[in-house]
Formats: C-alpha cells, structure tokens, sequence
C-alpha cells in the first residue's frame, strides 16, 4: 500500500514537472536521489561517481522530462536514463582506458530477505563479485524494490529472465558468504 | 538518509529551462503518423506507378490480401521501433528479432505461394538489372517512412537507439516491400530472397546505423 502511495506520489510530482513546476522537481529529486545514487553505484562501485552520475542522471531526466507519460510508473523510466548514463560513463571510460576504483560502499538499507545472507557491508563487498546483469537485478529488484516486469522493460529482457537472473545471484551471492564466512568480509569495511 | 540540497548547477540548469513540455504521444498514436506517410507512398506508388503485368493471375487474396497483411506487419514493428524509444519501454532483444524474423519469413512464404500462381518474368530474362530496379525502387519507397520513423525516434529518448533504428528501418522496408509484392513482375525465389528480403535487411542495418550514429552524436 505505501508503496502504491509513494508511486502515485511520483506520478503527481512528474505530471506537475512537466508542467513547469520547479517545486515538483526538487521534491521528485528528494525523493529519488538516494536510490538513484545506489543503483548507480552498482555501475562504478564509488560513492563520489555515483554521486556525479546522479546529477547527470537529473540533467538527462530533465532533457527527456517529455517522453515521461502519465499514469505509467516513474521509478522504471527514471532508472532506465540513470543506466544509459552510468553506460555512457563507463563507456568513455573504457576509451580513455581507466579501470575502476572500489572505494567505498553505498548507504542502502537491506531488506530482510537480504539482511538474512549477512550485514550490509557483507553483502555490498561480495555483490561487487557478481556478474553485472547479476547486481543489477538484485539491486534493482531486492533493494529498490521494483518488480519484475519493471526491471525487466529497464533492462529490455523478459520479466521470467530477470527473475531467473535474481535467483542464481541471490544463490551466488549466498554461496560467496559462506564461502568467505559473512562476519570477516563485514570487519573488513566496519 | 537526509537529502543534500540540490546542487546550484543542476539546480541553474533545470530553472533556466523549465517551460511546460508537452508529453510525448501514445506510442499507438505515433505509429499511426508513420502510417499515414506509409499509406501514402502505397497509394502513390500503386496509382502512379502501376501494378505488376501479371496481377490478373494472382488471387485477391494473394495480391491486395497478402499486402494488407504485411502492412499491419510493418505497423507491428513500426510500433516495436517507437516503443523501445521511450525510457523504460525496453523490448527484449529475442522478441524484436523473432518479431523481424517473422516478417521475412511471411515475406518469403508469400513469394513462394505466389510464385506457384504466376512465374511472372523469368529469373534468366536480365536478373541483374531487374534486380537492381526493385532494390532501388524498394529503397525509394521505405525512404520516407523510415525519415519520418526516425525523426519520432530521435524526439523520445531511446536508450538504444541502434534496436529502434533497426525495428524502424525494419518497418519501412517491409511497408515498401507490401507495395512491391503488387508491382515486380519477377516471382521467381532467387529474384525474391537476393533483392526483396535483401532490401529488407538492408534497410533494417541502414535504421540501425543511423541510430548508433545518432545515439553516439547525442552522447
């Protein structure tokens, strides 16, 4: 229920963005920055980056404020520019031959089928270990909370396929903890 | 987790623009103006150019059936191309394959089948500049589709731009494609599958580059 209020709560605050209200975009930006930043980390693994990439994210989601379509969802269409951003950036990155840096983690609170594998410093050191197709589902699925079909048409594969993907990184990312025994990982990063 | 304020920059950038915008068309009301200029050039094809010499051995069904078809095919796809324009909307890449996949082989399907009603020209009678003729014409015909198609495209934000060029150029040429099966004189296979569907794939990559051009220059 809360979370159908929080959508529709986006939906009004697009819908008056659109309109030229400036007010509905600094709470659309309260309200998104945070998760937009910890998706975006899960591209560049650095808080700073993802923090730069956020507000680029906000500039192209300015510039294409248009295509957004009232009652649709706002959470998939604003992700879905926030990844073609973070691709762009690790795109030129790629040409100028820089590698990444893992500095540090992200603020995200870890929902209890998560918090169950370990503590979230455990589970955002390993996570760095999966596949990307794999951290993002997870991200985007069992962090923000987006369902199936929504991180599906993010990331333009079948709902069942994002689905099937999130089950074998959650059994990955299970196996990595035990394998690497949760609480050592966590010291590390406390 | 407290919010920062919004960074001046963003904050510039966002107030110095930030007239009303009109929200984009539903994706259905887009395709319908690709359409219309697809509807267009088959009615002046059809009336300006003629038909094929040999459409009185060729069923309705065959002819202004099959081409019927084909242009809801090309609305299909058409629609698939506006569609994976918008944020969000992504198409997962196995359906638009299957999707254009599909097409060809309805495209082939009807070539044979008419093939077995009237041979029309012969294969041996001048392949190559029968060929070249129904490539350019093939071309000329998908050309303003496609133009129009891209420019819907490139007023969204497509996030993939080359799959939408693709599925637009796909579009247009199966569009172009149901008004030849009503013009070229030439039923045999070889004729159908080297220039019709080589059209048809041709256009497809020319839709796809010109995205991945676009898509590049945008970033």
């Amino acid at each position: 229920m809360a979370r159908k209020d929080d959508e529709q709560q986006l939906v009004d605050l697009m819908t008056r963005y659109q309109q030229g209200d400036v007010e509905a975009f600094t709470g659309l930006y309260q309200a998104l920055k945070g998760p937009l930043q910890r998706y975006l980390w899960t591209f560049v693994r650095n808080t700073t980056t993802a923090e730069d990439l956020a507000q680029e994210a906000f500039l192209q989601i300015h510039r294409a404020r248009h295509t957004y379509a009232s009652p649709r969802p706002v959470r998939p269409w604003v992700y879905a520019i926030s990844r073609h951003v973070a691709l762009m950036h690790l795109r030129s990155r790629r040409r100028r031959k820089e590698s990444l840096a893992v500095e540090d983690l992200p603020e995200v609170p870890v929902p209890p089928e998560m918090d169950r594998i370990g503590d979230a410093a455990t589970v955002f050191t390993l996570m760095a270990q999966l596949p990307q197709a794999g951290q993002e589902v997870l991200m985007l699925h069992h962090l923000l909370g987006l369902s199936f079909q929504e991180v599906g048409d993010i990331l333009g594969i079948a709902p069942g396929t994002a689905k099937v993907r999130a089950h074998r990184a959650l059994k990955t990312l299970k196996e990595l903890v035990t394998q690497e025994g949760g609480s050592d990982v966590g010291a590390t990063h406390s | 987790m407290s919010v920062p304020p919004i960074p001046e920059e963003l904050m510039k950038a966002v107030t110095d623009d930030l007239q009303p915008v009109t929200p984009l068309a539903p994706v259905w009301r887009r395709t319908l103006w690709a359409l219309v200029v697809s509807a267009l050039v088959f009615a002046a094809a059809v009336l300006g150019l003629g038909l094929r010499s040999d459409i009185q051995s060729i069923p309705t069904w065959l002819g202004w059936g099959s081409s019927i078809i084909e242009f809801l095919a090309a609305a299909l796809l058409l629609g698939l191309a506006l569609r994976e324009s918008i944020p969000g909307r992504r198409l997962p890449l196995a359906s638009a394959l299957t999707a254009l996949a599909a097409c060809i082989i309805y495209q082939l399907t009807v070539g044979y089948v008419t093939w077995r009603f009237s041979t029309g020209i012969p294969w041996e009678d001048n392949p190559l500049a029968h060929g070249m003729s129904c490539m350019i014409s093939d071309t000329s015909l998908a050309l303003p589709t496609l133009l129009i198609t891209i420019w819907l495209i490139v007023r969204a934000f497509p996030t993939r731009a080359w799959m939408a060029g693709m599925l637009g150029g796909a579009g247009a040429a199966i569009a172009s494609d149901a008004i030849t099966h009503l013009r070229c004189p030439v039923s045999d296979m070889r004729h159908v599958l080297l220039w019709h569907t080589g059209a048809v794939l041709l256009i497809s990559a020319a839709g796809a580059l010109i995205g991945h051009i676009w898509g590049r220059w945008r970033s």
